[in-house]
């Protein structure tokens, strides 16, 4: 494994940081909204997560890839820790940067209490390995190209699906309230676990949750490329 | 490097080099929508070289893609430096070198990157190697694959499989893209390359003449089929190229021959039997000459199914 991410770090090191320039570009005007910059955090994850498939797929290279002396369930359980790794990277770059516009520009408006909150960044979480855990599999299966296609699919009806049900579930006898997005949904669930669990309690469910995707994840990866053929 | 084989029967796929192969597939089959590889059988003795031959969409990158598990087999077994390729992939792939039809790299990376990408999944890697080898196919190590010309690629390709001393080299259509001046660089590599006795190389091309340069064995295939796998002087000593005039092309007469081209003015024939040829032609003003790898691949089969003899030859 630890040959896989080399590769992908040495081919894609140039490319990963001009991801994290054009994030930094776009943040500065971005920042006015708390949601936009929590969603262009969310798409900084997902850039760096879908670059090293992107130069695969744009070079042909994954048949070279896995002509090298690697099992394709070792390519999967690299790209899932690359893309984990890219997720941690995106969060640290989105708090900095957020603290960092909060103090110099003052917004996005109350970042340190609002977005850097356990609700913030749990939600931040939730939403990277969540999309990660869909992505992954959609890409082994079909390549880089159709498995966005079906990503993009599933993302949106699995949007639309918190959407809808969240009022129906959490927002019980809670009035007419209508989430506007996920993140809104998610961040209600942190802040109702921790009211009966604790901010500890709700960070270990969320951490156990996201385990237990990642995992699915990969079974349903290796899974799928062991059948892919190239 | 050549040496004898067990002679074939007609139309018979049959093993080449029985003794210490480095690598053995039995009886491969793959399905795709409109075609098939049909029970494919050959060995690769260990210190020699096997021409993998056969028209385009014959089944030879099939093959090549079989073996480095870049697609999956119905049916059928491979095994390499006697493991199974599919149990033991990594252990196999570490003492493989390959090159395929068209090599793709990252372009943006240069070629020393290359170097350096490939290596950490190589125990043997010999970063030296690989520079001198850069260097003597004059690969500058500084430029973009994305500025190397094809041949440039396979090339890089080359000394890639090369620089971490393969066992087996699994080259597809290595030669294609090749300048004149490289491609004749190249056979005599390989050449060398196998002259420690321990090392093979399975080469898949069309390009026949590559073949008659350096191949110690030959396995053709056509149709997804192999129509036979043996020495290479085997099958230039008995199989022959018979051109005749049209008054002598009968049924009988077609029947003799593996595959017939007829004309107007007279037909070709192919046989595996040079000395059978010779023998019911003698005297009846008939040319009958060597067949060429290439005389083999143009003219096997052709015209069978007028004759139905299908059955002997396809």
């Amino acid at each position: 494994m630890r040959a896989v991410l080399l590769k992908d770090l040495k081919v894609s090191f140039l490319w990963l940081s001009g991801v994290a320039l054009l994030y930094l570009l776009t943040a500065v005007s971005v920042s006015r909204s708390g949601r936009a910059f929590f969603w262009l955090g969310i798409c900084l994850v997902a850039a760096l997560v879908a670059t090293v498939p992107a130069l695969e797929w744009r070079f042909e290279a994954e048949r070279f890839v896995c002509s090298l002396p690697v099992a394709r369930a070792t390519v999967v359980r690299a790209r899932v820790a690359a893309a984990l790794l890219g997720a941690g990277v995106g969060l640290a770059l989105w708090l900095a940067s957020g603290f960092a516009f909060e103090a110099v520009l003052s917004r996005p408006a109350s970042f340190a209490t609002s977005w850097a909150s356990l609700e913030g960044i749990l939600a931040f979480c939730l939403s990277a390995v969540v999309g990660i855990a869909l992505f992954l599999p959609c890409y082994f299966r079909y390549g880089l190209g159709k498995g966005s296609g079906v990503f993009a699919l599933l993302a949106i009806a699995l949007a639309g699906a918190i959407v809808t049900i969240a009022p129906v579930v959490i927002g019980a006898g809670a009035g007419a309230w209508q989430p506007a997005d996920p993140t809104e949904v998610l961040r209600r669930i942190v802040a109702g676990g921790r009211a009966r669990i604790g901010a500890p309690g709700t960070a270990l469910v969320a951490i156990a949750g996201c385990v237990v995707l990642v995992w699915a994840s990969i079974r349903l990866s290796s899974a799928f490329y062991r059948r892919r053929e190239l | 490097m050549t040496s004898g084989a067990a002679s074939q029967a007609p139309g018979a796929a049959r093993h080449a080099g029985d003794a210490d192969p480095i690598l053995e597939i039995h009886a491969l089959r793959k399905s795709y929508g409109d075609f098939t590889l049909r029970d494919a059988s050959f060995s690769v003795p260990r210190g020699y070289i096997m021409g993998l031959v056969g028209p385009n969409g014959a089944g030879k990158t099939t093959i090549v893609k079989l073996l480095l598990n870049l697609i999956r087999r119905d049916a059928g077994e491979i095994r390499v430096f006697g493991l199974d390729a599919r149990q033991e992939e990594v252990a196999i792939k570490a003492r493989i070198g390959f090159v395929h039809e068209r090599p793709a790299f990252y372009e943006h990376v240069t070629v020393a990157g290359m170097g350096e990408v490939a290596a950490p999944f190589y125990p043997d890697w010999d970063r030296a190697l690989f520079r001198r080898l850069a260097a003597e196919f004059d690969l500058p190590l500084h430029k973009r694959v994305g500025a190397l010309s094809r041949g440039m690629r396979t090339k890089l390709a080359l000394a890639l499989a090369m620089a971490h001393h393969a066992e087996l080299l699994v080259l597809d259509e290595p030669t294609s893209g090749l300048d004149p001046v490289f491609r004749r660089e190249l056979l005599e590599r390989l050449s060398a390359y196998i002259q420690d006795g321990k090392r093979s190389v399975l080469f898949s091309t069309h390009i026949t003449s590559d073949l008659e340069r350096i191949a110690d064995y030959v396995t053709f295939i056509r149709e997804g089929r192999v129509m036979f796998s043996t020495t290479k002087d085997q099958v230039l000593e008995r199989w022959g190229i018979v051109k005749g005039g049209p008054e002598m092309l009968d049924a009988d007469t077609r029947r003799f021959f593996k595959g017939v081209e007829a004309s107007t003015v007279g037909f070709t024939g192919l046989t595996d039997d040079l000395e059978a040829a010779r023998r019911r032609f003698s005297g009846a003003g008939v040319v009958i000459e060597r067949a060429s790898l290439e005389d083999i691949m143009v003219y096997l089969g052709k015209g069978c199914e007028a004759t139905r003899t299908c059955e002997r030859c396809c």
